[in-house]
């Protein structure tokens, strides 16, 4: 076929383009691999969360019913705990018979005191930063491990423990079968949305590279074509062979990414992000999306060819440049970034509800012609500074002179630079805030506690008295309590229709609750949410209340209560925790009431712990879990693993910007060197003419860090835009984080100056009278 | 040792004519009603001094450029009325190119550059390696066949881009100041081989020079002079 | 001129016969400078009497006497003498050329039309050399080149003229000189 063999002839030049040329494919199929590698990933996201609600619908169990055989049942209890902030999923279990259903993932039930554990915790436990977990297990023996099949990921930490003492009474559920189809997750739309918009923000600079490295050796390229048309090859025909040549970097790079995924894709269970983990068999494009993905690249390959071709002719007497140096006009550039604010209004309103959020498309279009606007807006800022800046020394004058009369050229190696670093900016600010979010927007005042541990001990067991747990509390190393009381629930009436909590403690310990004034011993506050008008009138100084424990039908206790006549109402502090959530609470002293015949009360233990010993937090919840494993738990207000982990995202983010860059710098190098050789003869007849080589070189180095100090700035004006806009998708307030913002241009401008000394040697190679010889 | 007598050549036997041929490159005249006729097998020397318009005259009779008036009729057909999609054909097939320097790919290798024309035309590659190795034997320079232009001599490049020429055995051979980059001695062996290869096939040779010493290859001359086309004959004839 | 140091060349490959001179002389360099027999013989004598050839034998016989010369040391020296010496560079003014041009241009004529005739005439001529080089041998191709590149050099110098005939004319005529050029030709 002449279609195809017209193809291969192009892709053949690409494969004996020379030292040039072969670096020109690499940096093609460099981006394009980049490029493929990240949409693969992205591909592979349905097909990742299908076989995570598979893997959940596995593990889920069935619950019992009429038809249920007794003795065909295992005995489940919840035993979800939390370890140096990772969660741990468990199971206590045991067998209402020898019939009993095996959980999915695991061979055999573990007997009394034995564990089943995932892979991950079967390492922790082995290792001495388990420690504490063994102890808080209670010293199981690890018998078995839970096959993928039974786990959610590969980091996931799961076990099921066999523990006899559960009986059917006791238990949450009594499980005839594993496996249970759950409705469809609603994906997080606002995930949804970032994720498309991260796509994006790291897609473009990587095509934009793709497309500047088709056109390097354009003028060699130009050239060969016209010698081409010389002996008779017609337009058609070099179109033809442009994109052939073109398809060589595009097939090389779809491969590339190919090889970039899988690769990856081995390296994901090593991972786990907000406990999420991934089984590289879990990351699979979906094929028509993969399909999509592989034609998109060679597709786009085509058109930047074509694209490149477009504005040049190529006769066969060589090449002719549509020299139109069209007014550079502001209304259009300002029109592009204008339409992406309107396509993002939407989300700047914070989403209707009612008619969800805008479509994707709308998105990715908004995020594309925001970002595209910095870069339609570049030439034109460029032109207005030369013209507008004062006349300087030789080099400056020979910069502006040259980037006046070329700015396109100029320009072109820039956009990708401020494209990337407006993304950065953008996400970086994202990123900023939402950990600034989940570590400052707690109101607790860490004097008063960074940890709440909620204790419901067991009626009747002993050492669970109120003083012996505060006491143990007390003795452990890093903790301190500051506040302990015990909490009862109070009524007015049977209705059941309303309820206020009442504490239990001594002055000190009610003070870190409310704005007590003077306490005595045996008074009584009715503590009220000063910000709320509306309050339980029921309760009042002499309301006659109806208290009880809550404790469940064993531990059962209740007392008629007068409130004294001399209760006086006072203002909760804002930065305590009720805990309740409720307007109103009742706070008591132990004198003021009988405690005793209550019986078992919960409690309520306020500490503050060292955040340099994050053993001391196992610990408590050691305590804790020993006094009752199932109904106690440790709240922890400042969590500072959390925050490490979006550290890790913004750390991740800057090595992603820095790869870019590179890639970018690269092809920027490249961009340079030609631009250098191709105005070699100018730059050695003015050499000739007695021009210093520092002028020369100086004017060299202007000419690109002019653009670039635009383009940085035009960066971060855009950048700070586009951070706005994905914080009022995840509905976060602006707050402009300088420091990412002055990291990221940092970034940039360490790579471009990186470019630029890595240029200046052959550019001094070049400005040897020596190489003035012409050829 | 007579060499063949100048004979003026009847247009009817002619292969390639051009008449009242005008060419403008914005202010510039290049061409004002030049005409040359080229009879099948004939060498002809277009002479003149630089920028008297004769590199313009070849690109307009090759079919390269477009005259702004005038017509070019190549067996009888109008070049000046072709779309672009069949001059290239043409171009391919009828016709051969040798310039200056700077028409072989770089990227290809001396012996896919000869083959180049071939292949263009379909040819299976075995036949078209066959036909350019022969080619090249033909020069004297099937050594750097396997060779970029890059890494051989200029004559060596030129007798290389005179195989590719002579590949597709074209029936006119348009050379541009052919031996333009190379010293006396290589021009000659370039000039020598050209012209007998041509006289072999029979083709035509429009041979555009300002020096005498290539003219002389040709079997007639004709001088361009601001973009006017003098034949001699008839200028003597009128003087 | 230089027939004599020619002669003396020629013989250095070995004693000739005067015919035999001629014949080897004429092979070479006929075209340049035709030669009768009689100036062979003429130069042979004035050779030998300044004892740059010798008889190398005397052979009897029909016709002619046959001598056979050969040549001797002095004149061998005499030979070195000659090719070590430069010509005395030739002007070469194309004396006969010049005054047809300045004739045309006084006279109203067209110089151009002179010229491209000239040039017609003087490509003639490459051309015969040209086939001749092809045909020949080395020898051949230096006497051919040798006449080709003063061809050359002589159409160099016509292309400028020509070139320059704007500002000859200008030069030649005085004010109202064309006129006069003009009324003479009337």
């Amino acid at each position: 076929m002449k279609l195809l063999s017209d193809l291969r002839l192009g892709a053949r030049m690409a494969f004996s383009a020379g030292k040039d040329g072969h670096l020109r494919t690499a940096l093609i199929a460099l981006g394009t691999g980049l490029g493929v590698a990240l949409l693969l990933l992205v591909a592979s996201i349905p097909t990742a969360l299908q076989s995570r609600s598979t893997r959940t619908d596995a593990r889920q169990a069935q619950w019992a019913d009429q038809g249920t055989r007794l003795g065909e049942t295992l005995l489940v209890d919840g035993f979800g705990t939390t370890y140096h902030g990772t969660s741990v999923a468990g199971w206590a279990i045991w067998p209402e018979g020898p019939a009993a259903p095996l959980p999915p993932g695991v061979e055999a039930l573990p007997g009394n005191g034995e564990i089943v554990v995932s892979p991950a915790l079967r390492d922790l436990l082995r290792s001495s930063d388990g420690r504490l977990l063994v102890q808080r297990l209670g010293q199981p023996a690890i018998v078995g491990t839970i096959g993928d099949q039974g786990l959610l990921g590969p980091r996931e930490l799961a076990f099921y423990l066999g523990d006899n003492s559960i009986t059917s009474e006791t238990a949450d559920q009594r499980v005839p079968a594993f496996g249970q189809e759950s409705p469809a997750e609603v994906y997080n739309a606002t995930l949804q949305l970032l994720i498309i918009v991260i796509t994006v923000v790291l897609l473009l600079p990587i095509l934009i590279c793709q497309a500047m490295a088709t056109r390097f050796g354009g003028e060699a390229r130009d050239r060969r074509m016209a010698a081409l048309r010389l002996i008779g090859a017609d337009r058609r025909m070099i179109r033809i062979m442009a994109v052939g040549e073109a398809l060589v970097g595009a097939i090389l790079g779809i491969a590339l990414g190919w090889l970039i995924f899988l690769g990856g894709r081995q390296i994901v269970p090593l991972f786990s992000l907000s406990d999420i983990s991934l089984y590289p068999s879990d990351l699979i494009p979906r094929t028509d999306l993969a399909l999509l993905v592989m034609v998109l690249a060679v597709v786009l390959a085509a058109a930047a060819a074509l694209t490149a071709l477009r504005g040049v002719i190529i006769e066969p007497l060589g090449v002719t440049r549509i020299a139109s140096q069209p007014r550079r006009r502001l209304w259009w550039r300002l029109i592009i970034p204008a339409a992406g604010l309107a396509a993002l209004y939407p989300l700047f309103e914070g989403a209707d509800p009612e008619s969800g959020p805008p479509p994707a498309y709308q998105i990715v279009a908004g995020v594309i012609l925001l970002l595209a606007g910095s870069v339609a807006l570049l030439p034109w800022l460029v032109d207005r500074l030369v013209q507008a800046l004062p006349t300087g020394p030789v080099a400056w004058h020979l910069a502006a002179r040259q980037l006046r009369r070329n700015t396109a050229t100029a320009v072109r190696f820039v956009n990708a630079v401020v494209i990337a670093v407006a993304g950065a900016i953008g996400l970086q600010l994202l990123f900023v805030a939402v950990q600034e979010s989940n570590s400052a927007d707690t109101s607790y005042d860490p004097n008063w506690a960074t940890a709440m541990a909620h204790i419901v001990p067991v009626p009747g067991q002993p050492g669970n008295d109120f003083q012996q747990i505060v006491a143990q509390v007390q003795d452990i190393p890093g903790i301190t309590v500051t506040s302990g009381v015990r909490r009862a629930w109070s009524t007015g009436d049977d209705s059941g229709d309303w309820n206020v909590p009442l504490l239990v403690g001594e002055c000190a310990d009610l003070a870190q609750y409310a704005k007590l004034g003077s306490c005595a011993s045996g008074e009584v506050f009715l503590s009220r949410n000063p910000s709320t008008a509306s309050i339980n009138d029921q309760v009042g100084p002499g309301s006659v209340l109806h208290l009880f424990n809550g404790m469940g039908p064993e531990g059962e206790a209740s007392i008629d209560w007068t409130v004294p006549r001399t209760a006086r109402t006072v203002p909760q502090r804002e930065d305590a925790v009720t805990t309740d959530g409720g307007n109103l609470s009742i706070l008591a002293t132990p004198a003021a009431l009988d405690v005793a015949a209550l019986r078992t009360l919960p409690i309520d233990l306020a500490v503050i712990h060292d955040p340099n010993d994050e053993d001391s937090l196992e610990h408590l919840r050691n305590v804790v879990v020993a006094t009752n494993w199932y109904h106690s738990d440790v709240g922890v207000f400042k969590d500072r693993v959390e925050q490490d982990q979006f550290a890790k995202i913004r750390v991740g983010l800057y090595l992603g910007s820095v790869l870019t860059l590179l890639l970018l710098a690269s092809s920027l190098l490249i961009g340079m060197l030609e631009q250098l050789r191709e105005r070699r003869r100018l730059l050695s007849a003015l050499v000739a003419a007695g021009a210093r080589r520092s002028t020369l070189a100086w004017s060299v180095i202007w000419q690109s860090l002019i653009p670039i100090t635009v383009g940085l700035a035009l960066a971060v004006v855009f950048g700070i835009v586009l951070g706005a806009m994905l914080l009022r998708i995840v509905d976060l307030p602006l707050s402009v984080g300088w420091s990412a913002i002055a990291w990221s241009t940092l970034i940039a401008v360490g790579t471009i100056l990186l470019v630029n000394t890595i240029s200046i040697p052959p550019l001094l190679r070049l400005l040897r009278t020596d190489s003035l010889r012409v050829e | 040792m007579t060499a063949p007598a100048p004979v003026p050549v009847p247009s009817a036997r002619a292969i390639l004519t051009a008449t009242g041929l005008r060419k403008t490159f914005g202010q510039t005249l290049a061409l004002d009603h030049a005409s040359i006729s080229l009879a099948p097998g004939e060498i002809v020397a277009v002479m003149g001094p630089s920028g008297s318009g004769k590199s313009t005259l070849l690109h307009c009779l090759a079919g390269i450029l477009r005259p702004d008036q005038g017509s070019v009729i190549y067996q009888g057909q109008d070049l000046t009325t072709l779309r672009d999609a069949a001059r290239s054909t043409l171009r391919r097939t009828q016709f051969g190119f040798i310039f200056q320097f700077g028409q072989l790919v770089p990227e290809l290798t001396c012996l896919e550059n000869v083959a180049l024309p071939l292949r263009m035309e379909r040819v299976p590659r075995a036949e078209a390696n066959r036909r350019a190795t022969e080619e090249l034997q033909r020069l004297a320079v099937e050594d750097v066949a396997g060779q970029r232009p890059g890494e051989i001599s200029g004559g060596q490049g030129q007798r290389v881009a005179v195989a590719r020429a002579l590949v597709t055995r074209p029936r006119v051979i348009f050379a541009d100041e052919p031996t333009g980059a190379l010293d006396s001695l290589n021009g000659e062996l370039v000039l020598r081989q050209l012209t007998a290869t041509a006289r072999e096939t029979r083709a035509s040779i429009l041979l555009v020079t300002h020096e005498a010493r290539v003219a002389a290859y040709s079997d007639r001359e004709i001088v361009v002079r601001d973009g006017r086309t003098r034949d001699p004959l008839t200028a003597g004839a009128a003087a | 001129m230089s027939m004599g140091q020619t002669f003396l060349g020629l013989l250095e490959a070995g004693p000739r016969h005067g015919y035999d001179l001629k014949r080897a002389y004429d092979e070479r360099f006929s075209h340049i400078r035709p030669v009768h027999f009689g100036q062979v013989y003429a130069t042979l004598a004035r050779l030998l009497k300044h004892g740059l050839v010798e008889l190398d034998a005397v052979e009897a016989g029909e016709g002619p006497e046959r001598k056979r010369y050969a040549v001797t040391e002095a004149g061998v020296a005499d030979v070195d003498h000659w090719l070590a010496r430069p010509e005395a560079p030739d002007p070469y003014l194309q004396n006969t050329l010049y005054t047809k041009v300045v004739l045309a241009l006084l006279t109203g004529r067209s110089a151009t039309d002179l010229l491209d005739l000239q040039r017609t005439e003087h490509l003639r001529l490459m051309r015969e050399l040209t086939q001749r080089k092809a045909n020949g041998d080395l020898i051949d191709h230096l006497i051919c080149d040798h006449g080709l590149f003063h061809l050359e050099a002589d159409l160099r110098w016509l292309e400028l003229t020509a070139a320059r005939l704007d500002d000859l004319a200008a030069t030649l005529t005085p004010a109202g000189g064309t006129t006069t050029g003009r009324t003479i030709r009337a």
